[in-house]
């Protein structure tokens, strides 16, 4: 349970926060969130990862389709000749590894920290 | 272990990030940080425009009422004011919404400053900016303005409304050229107005050869040299055929030329007289089937995305204009009123010339003129080039202008260009007068204030009247001046002056009932001021042959002028081609490219073959000709000539010294070059593409990035016709007017209104204009009358 939590506090906040904030806060947010909820490392960095890609790629994946994918090939083709969907992947794989590696980053200050400062 | 995670998971984290953060350098080419532009929520995906946009309503100070800004179907804006202060307002931010960073990045190229975003591989094209004295000149100009207390209202309230705007963003809401070069917009003043209009003169009113025709002179001799770079084209059908001309005050029996014997050592060679043309004509009442003037004009110039122009319709109380914008410049530039049309195309005369500077010593800080020392002025410019700092040059401004450099290297030569100059306060508002204008005296007072660059003004009005103006500042010179590189040690060599206005090459009402202009000479001989310069006759004399004899003319008569693709050209220079062609000699492959030239009627559809034969065998024999120009071009920089030159020796004198080849024994003629030429095309293994796809037309993004350009452009048309598509220039508005009641306008230009790659607007009229296509113009003062897509409201700010 905790680490659907996570997914839906990255998500949350992400998308809140995001409209503000630069990109990398969202990792802030993941190592808290990782931390508060005394995950363990690989589960954390797991769903981290998953809660990254479902926003980036779910926000991308929503402005594509309101903008009835226009911009989308023109950037695939400045990125080498990617499509829309790959465009897509791309946004959500670094959305992603940010998320997962902020996810780590909370789970192992957790396993360093003694129980008992949280307790 | 634990730490080690730790420590391992926390390095990756932070690398990444920095990673992610900083522009990447990979080779020569500089990428933004990917996480600022990845990020979906400010980077490129927020360019990503929503296909359906929403009305909004905005509060500003300085507003003295209600504006509305009303955008149609194709994304027109068309903008509803309570006076002419808030109209500028709104035009302004009407304008940088859609276009912020081609503002940004055309002034900034004038100004010099791209270094600054782009980093050392731009600077020397920024110094070469600023030795011409580009950003100087913009501020002499504004100074001049300041004098026009109207006008420069006007101007100041247009940047006021683009800085609202630009005042309104986020980061994530920068354009996205802007995120991809990693820089910010900067504020607009009325001085980037001044380096817009400065930017126009240089694609314009800059063209010039005195290097490589002193060169030529200094080589070849007069004699030669006259008889192969005529002053004009004896089958010439000017602009203004028959003019009431007057008579100078200034004596005009001088000649000037050959001053200065040497040649003029130079790596860039002036290419063929490929210039930005256009096309402006219109028809009298007793020549339309409506009984109304019709106006027609299409300026051909660099086809790019974002498009130079922005289509939009301004409406207040003192004026309801329709037209083409500069997205940079207050008012209707090309358009149309309630009461009057009127359109522009370039004016060829040369209004760039250069000086041989007689020095005191090398260290070129002073100079003589008439054996008198004179100090030069020494202007440090500053450079702040990204990635290195700030680096230093010396320009150095003599009384004729700004010395020249050539790679580095500081040459002899100072530059004297009226587009230098200060020009009339009344610059400033030029096109807002011509918007107000309700016929041709209140036009015409209008023009007075243009200065540069030099324009062929075409006008007609509901009352009924048609007129052509050559408007501009125009030097006085004596025959043969400025042909040449001039002696700057004496002042005699200088300008005697300008054409007063009122001596300017002009007609109202021709007998003919009609007026237009292509780029050729704007007079008959008769006309007493000499000038000389870059112009082009095929298009003006097909042109004014045709309306010659059309009657009935109705706007899609004008609209299939414009795209006619009928080369006047190859109607003369080819029959002589097949006729000293020896058919007995040619291959079965030959014979069929003969045969299709045979049946070729002249004109460059998108799927003809003998446009593209044609072509490729003028190109090689007129290279086979001009052998000998071709093989000095190797060495120094000589003109090419002009290819009426060519067919009136094929037509008069075959035997003619030029078409001998220099490198054999033998004595060649026309005869003996025809059928070498054809052979030497090599038909027999080359590929030739049908017309379009040969000359494979491109529309490239401004900041040539491939992914934002329009390429494999499928469209009739040719340089020489008048539907004059290159490689990269073209027609870029086609614009047809009846004056009926009420004035029935028809547009269209290869762009789209929206400068943002990522909007459905960005291109949405390229595949129309290249078929040919026009749209209805809505001019309508009721703005109930506006097919609505969104609008944006405007109140002031108590």
């Amino acid at each position: 349970m905790k680490y659907w939590t996570h997914l839906i506090i990255i998500i949350a906040l992400g998308y809140f926060l995001g409209q503000w904030l630069p990109w990398w806060m969202i990792s802030i947010v993941a190592i808290m969130s990782a931390f508060l909820l005394k995950h363990k490392f690989g589960l954390s960095v797991m769903f981290g990862f998953l809660a990254g890609f479902v926003l980036w790629a779910g926000f991308s994946l929503y402005l594509d389709v309101e903008n009835q994918s226009i911009l989308s090939p023109k950037i695939g083709l400045l990125f080498g000749g990617l499509s829309s969907t790959a465009v897509i992947a791309v946004t959500g794989l670094i959305g992603g590894l940010i998320v997962a590696m902020g996810s780590a980053v909370g789970a192992a200050i957790r396993e360093v920290v003694p129980n008992y400062i949280t307790e | 272990m634990r730490y080690f995670k730790l420590v391992i998971s926390l390095f990756l984290l932070i690398a990444t990030i920095y990673l992610l953060s900083n522009p990447l350098n990979v080779g020569e080419r500089s990428l933004p940080a990917i996480g600022d532009l990845i990020n979906p929520f400010s980077g490129f995906w927020a360019n990503a425009e929503k296909i359906e946009n929403e009305s909004d309503e905005f509060k500003a100070e300085g507003l003295k009422g209600n504006t509305s800004i009303k955008y149609d179907d194709r994304h027109v804006p068309h903008i509803f004011a309570e006076n002419l202060s808030d109209l500028m307002f709104a035009q302004g931010y009407a304008i940088a919404k859609e276009r912020l960073w081609q503002m940004d990045i055309t002034t900034r190229s004038i100004e010099g400053k791209t270094a600054e975003i782009l980093g050392e591989s731009a600077l020397s094209q920024d110094m070469t900016l600023r030795q011409k004295g580009m950003a100087r000149s913009a501020l002499l100009a504004v100074e001049s303005w300041k004098k026009n207390e109207r006008g420069y209202a006007l101007v100041e309230r247009f940047s006021d409304g683009i800085n609202y705007f630009i005042d309104q963003l986020d980061p994530a809401d920068y354009p996205l050229e802007f995120k991809l070069l990693g820089y910010e917009p900067q504020q607009w003043e009325p001085y980037r107005t001044a380096l817009f209009i400065k930017a126009m003169a240089i694609t314009l009113n800059s063209a010039n050869n005195d290097m490589a025709t002193t060169n030529a002179l200094e080589v070849l001799g007069e004699e030669k040299f006259y008889d192969l770079y005529p002053d004009r084209n004896k089958k010439q059908s000017p602009i203004i055929e028959k003019g009431n001309w007057p008579s100078p005050a200034v004596s005009m029996n001088e000649v000037i030329t050959n001053q200065i014997n040497e040649l003029f050592e130079s790596i860039q060679r002036d290419d063929h007289h490929i210039f930005v043309g256009s096309n402006n004509f219109a028809v009298g009442g007793g020549k339309s089937a409506s009984g109304h003037p019709v106006l027609a004009n299409d300026p051909h110039l660099k086809l790019t995305l974002p498009s130079i122009w922005i289509e939009m319709h301004l409406v207040c109380p003192e004026l309801n204009a329709y037209g083409v914008s500069l997205p940079g410049v207050p008012g209707i530039v090309i358009g149309f009123n309630e009461d009057i049309s009127w359109g522009q195309t370039n004016v060829g005369q040369d209004v760039l010339d250069f000086y041989k500077m007689k020095w005191v010593d090398d260290e070129k800080r002073q100079y003589y003129i008439d054996g008198e020392i004179k100090d030069a002025e020494i202007v440090i410019e500053k450079f702040d080039v990204k990635g290195v700092g700030e680096v230093l040059d010396t320009v150095i401004y003599t009384e004729w202008g700004p010395v020249m450099k050539e790679e580095g290297r500081q040459t002899d030569l100072a530059q004297r260009w009226v587009s230098l100059d200060a020009p009339e306060p009344g610059e400033v508002d030029v096109f807002v007068n011509i918007n107000q204008s309700k016929d041709f005296a209140s036009f015409r007072n209008a023009l007075r204030s243009f200065t540069a660059p030099a324009q062929n003004f075409i006008f007609s009005s509901k009352s009924g009247d048609i007129a052509l103006s050559v408007v501009g500042k125009l030097p006085i010179k004596s025959d043969q001046q400025g042909r040449f590189i001039q002696d700057g040690s004496l002042s005699s060599s200088a300008w005697k002056g300008f054409i007063p206005f009122d001596e300017l090459p002009m007609e109202l009402n021709p007998e003919r009932d009609f007026v237009a202009s292509a780029n050729q000479h704007s007079t008959d001989n008769g006309y007493p001021y000499y000038y000389n310069g870059g112009f082009e006759d095929y298009r003006g004399r097909y042109i004014n042959s045709k309306l010659e004899g059309m009657t009935k003319v109705s706007s899609a008569d004008l609209m299939n002028l414009q795209l006619d693709a009928y080369n006047l050209k190859a109607e003369e220079a080819l029959p002589i081609l097949l006729e000293e062609l020896e058919q007995t000699k040619l291959s079965a492959k030959e014979k069929e490219v003969v045969d299709r030239l045979d049946d070729w009627n002249y004109t460059y559809t998108s799927n003809s073959i003998g446009a593209s034969y044609f072509e490729e065998w003028w190109d090689v024999f007129y290279d086979m000709v001009f052998d000998e120009i071709v093989e000095l071009r190797k060495e120094i920089n000589v003109p090419y000539p002009e290819a009426f030159r060519l067919i009136e020796l094929m037509e008069e004198e075959p035997d003619h010294w030029v078409f001998d080849v220099e490198d054999t024994d033998e004595v060649e003629t026309l005869h003996s070059i025809v059928n070498q030429s054809l052979k030497k095309v090599g038909f027999d293994t080359l590929e030739v593409k049908a017309w379009s796809e040969s000359r494979n037309t491109e529309i490239n993004h401004l900041a040539n990035i491939p992914a934002f350009a329009s390429q494999k452009i499928s469209s009739p048309g040719h340089r020489n016709t008048p539907n004059a598509i290159s490689k990269y220039n073209g027609p870029s508005w086609r614009m047809v007017v009846e004056m009926t009641d009420p004035v029935k306008g028809y547009g269209i230009y290869p762009g789209g209104n929206s400068g943002n790659p990522g909007s459905q607007y960005y291109d949405n009229f390229v595949l129309d204009w290249a078929d040919g296509q026009y749209y209805e113009l809505n001019s309508s003062s009721d703005p109930d009358k506006i097919k609505l897509a969104y609008e944006l409201t405007f109140k002031p700010k108590k």
